[in-house]
């Protein structure tokens, strides 16, 4: 490739993103989506799914996977390793996303400030970081599809020798980059989270374990994991963790809707209380077990060349368990913002 | 090596074991067990103490370690990590730990998030409740500094319809307001007035003032959902409930007290926060008696009209 193809490659990239940041400014301006707007939602997804990808990858894949974005043309090898990690990116962004919304969710119910209306309000403003996540997995995904496109024309057998041939047989270790990758992460969601807890409530500042932690889903959803995890073996590859965390995760948030149905049947409030905290807590339990524990482990033992053959189960609890939470906290949104007919 | 020749030997197992038995003998003659006697000798001493020393090397490793496992098996709790990260007794403790979780769950664990949905539940059910609520009759006793008590007795026919009578505590009649959508009259029975006021924010009576938000079921809903800052509730033996609510703003407090039956309002009491030195004080209490039958000819502020005329 010569210079000249070079620089007007990224001459033609600089351009579309100077018009997509205009149109983005223009929309700010404009001051009629103020309403979709939240800039700690944003920047918590946005550094959330950076943190999370480096959490899996190393720098030199990170910038290889960037290369190839801006159109680099790269070994078959590569490029499925680039298109590996923007897949990554997509179901960081997105589940960062919904663990956002959980967590405005929570943060709203435990702030009572502006009375029900300003509590309803939050709850509906919770939602924003789910798009936000959205918005940038639906970023992520143009890079996936050019590359599949680029794999796709190449011929089939050599696709098909690539995507069995394993970079190395042995577990990738744990790189400098990943370790810094994690540290940010509980930086990010601990900023999140004790950040609109200061000093809001009337008694004075809440303990973030008050509200995110609640010891029955925690058992439930750590005990059911455990148990998967034994039963199904190979818990270095991290899938099992990935599913056993989703499937514990969708059984609890099942056992709380049986008991807040039984509330509702019996109209004893408190039991529906009871109910939307384990619902709450378990979701929140279960996406952030995927994502601390199951999601890099899995990356890792996929580099490595382990269970690529797997890996539609991965992307199925990736992709729907953080949209039944959405599906979820609207339900639990409508049961308490519904009262129960009296008299 | 020789019948691994047999297996697979293209012309057949005959062949294949006479090829055998020639490299046999061809290795008998190759290496003949001729050595001399003192080369013998001397290999076989070579040989018994190389073994030896692996002998002694085995014995010192399983010394070392038997040393070892003596010198840490003081500590209990090794054995105990050894049994608990088998396999049958991991899967028994996350069963347990399932069961607990429900066990715990079923008996009504309550965290600060289940304390504030169950206040938010419970004050949704309220406001409900009060804006389906026809008619109803409160009485307010507030205290003032230097002057006799004074009494309020409101009226609610409708939601937007009340009807005020202040008096003093000697039943003498100060006011009548009389409280609409479109407008507020106000019958003034120590000057002998009648006045009509567009807003309620316009009428700005210190006789009123304190009890302003409680005059209509409508007003009471609108602070309940916009300004009333929700922190506790709790549940009472005798079939009520009791939500603290914070005001903006403000020192004081509101105990809501809610009869568990019907979700109306029973009493609503202003409470002034207690300080380092003071302790709590009452501003106010008011009580409510609900869903009584009240007459439509309560709302008639007419006859004070033609009182006025004359």
């Amino acid at each position: 490739m010569t210079r000249s193809t070079n620089s007007k490659k990224i001459l033609v990239v600089s351009s579309r993103i100077l018009v997509i940041c205009c149109l983005v400014f223009a929309v700010i301006l404009s001051g009629k989506f103020t309403d979709l707007m939240s800039g700690p939602g944003f920047v918590f997804v946005l550094l959330g799914g950076v943190t999370l990808t480096l959490m899996s990858f190393s720098l030199k894949e990170i910038g290889l996977a960037l290369k190839h974005t801006s159109g680099r043309p790269d070994s078959a090898e590569e490029q499925r390793k680039s298109g590996y990690f923007w897949e990554r990116a997509v179901r960081n962004f997105w589940m960062m996303g919904v663990l956002g919304s959980v967590i405005s969710f929570v943060i709203a119910l435990g702030n009572s400030e502006g009375g029900i209306f300003g509590i309803a309000t939050r709850m509906s403003a919770s939602y924003l970081s789910a798009v936000y996540g959205m918005i940038l997995a639906v970023i992520c995904i143009v890079p996936v599809l050019k590359i599949r496109g680029t794999l796709n024309s190449q011929s089939k057998e050599e696709a098909q020798g690539v995507l069995e041939k394993p970079e190395n047989n042995t577990l990738h270790n744990l790189k400098f980059e990943n370790i810094i990758g994690y540290v940010l992460f509980i930086f990010v969601l601990g900023w999140a989270i004790f950040t609109p807890l200061m000093g809001m409530a009337f008694e004075g500042p809440i303990k973030p374990q008050d509200l995110f932690l609640h010891w029955p889903s925690l058992l439930v959803v750590l005990g059911g994991t455990i148990a998967i995890t034994l039963f199904v073996g190979n818990a270095a590859a991290g899938r099992s963790f990935t599913v056993g965390f989703a499937l514990t995760g969708f059984l609890a948030t099942l056992m709380g809707f049986v008991q807040a149905m039984f509330g509702f049947s019996s109209r004893g409030i408190q039991e529906i209380a009871a109910a939307i905290t384990f619902i709450l807590s378990a979701c929140f339990i279960a996406l952030l077990g995927m994502m601390l524990v199951g999601n890099p482990l899995e990356d890792r033992s996929v580099k490595a060349g382990r269970g690529q053959k797997l890996l539609t189960l991965s992307r199925i609890v990736w992709f729907v368990f953080p949209l039944v939470i959405l599906i979820l906290l609207f339900l639990t949104f409508v049961m308490v913002v519904t009262p129960i007919q009296k008299g | 090596m020789s019948k691994r020749n047999r297996n697979t030997s293209p012309n057949g197992p005959n062949n294949g074991k006479a090829k055998d038995t020639h490299i046999d003998h061809l290795l008998q003659q190759t290496f003949k067990d001729d050595l001399p006697p003192d080369t013998e000798n001397a290999m076989k001493r070579q040989l018994d103490r190389f073994r030896t020393k692996m002998e002694q090397v085995e014995t010192d490793r399983t010394q070392a370690d038997s040393k070892a496992f003596q010198g840490i098996s003081h500590l209990k709790g090794i054995r105990w990590t050894h049994f608990l990260l088998k396999k049958e007794v991991l899967i028994a403790i996350s069963l347990l730990m399932i069961v607990l979780g429900g066990f715990i769950q079923s008996s009504g664990s309550s965290n600060k998030l289940s304390e504030n949905l169950s206040v938010l539940g419970t004050s949704v059910v309220v406001s409900s409740q009060m804006s389906r609520s026809q008619s109803m009759e409160c009485s307010i006793q507030m205290s003032r500094e230097n002057e006799k008590p004074l009494k309020y007795s409101i009226q609610w026919l409708s939601p937007n319809l009340s009807k005020i009578k202040v008096e003093e505590s000697d039943n003498t009649p100060l006011k009548t307001i009389w409280l609409s959508e479109e407008d507020i009259v106000i019958a003034d029975h120590v000057n002998d007035t009648l006045r009509k006021e567009k807003h309620l924010a316009q009428f700005n009576d210190p006789v009123l003032r304190p009890i302003v938000g409680y005059l209509a079921p409508k007003e009471l809903v609108e602070r309940m959902y916009g300004e009333w800052q929700l922190i506790q509730y709790q549940k009472e033996e005798c079939g009520q409930g009791i939500f603290t609510v914070a005001l903006p703003n403000e020192r004081a407090i509101l105990e809501v007290t809610v009869d568990l039956c019907t979700y109306l309002p029973v009493t609503i009491k202003k409470i002034l926060s207690a300080d380092e030195r003071d302790e709590e004080t009452l501003i106010f209490a008011v009580r409510y008696t609900w869903n009584i039958p009240l007459s439509p000819e309560l709302f008639s502020p007419q006859p004070i009209k033609e009182s006025q005329k004359a």
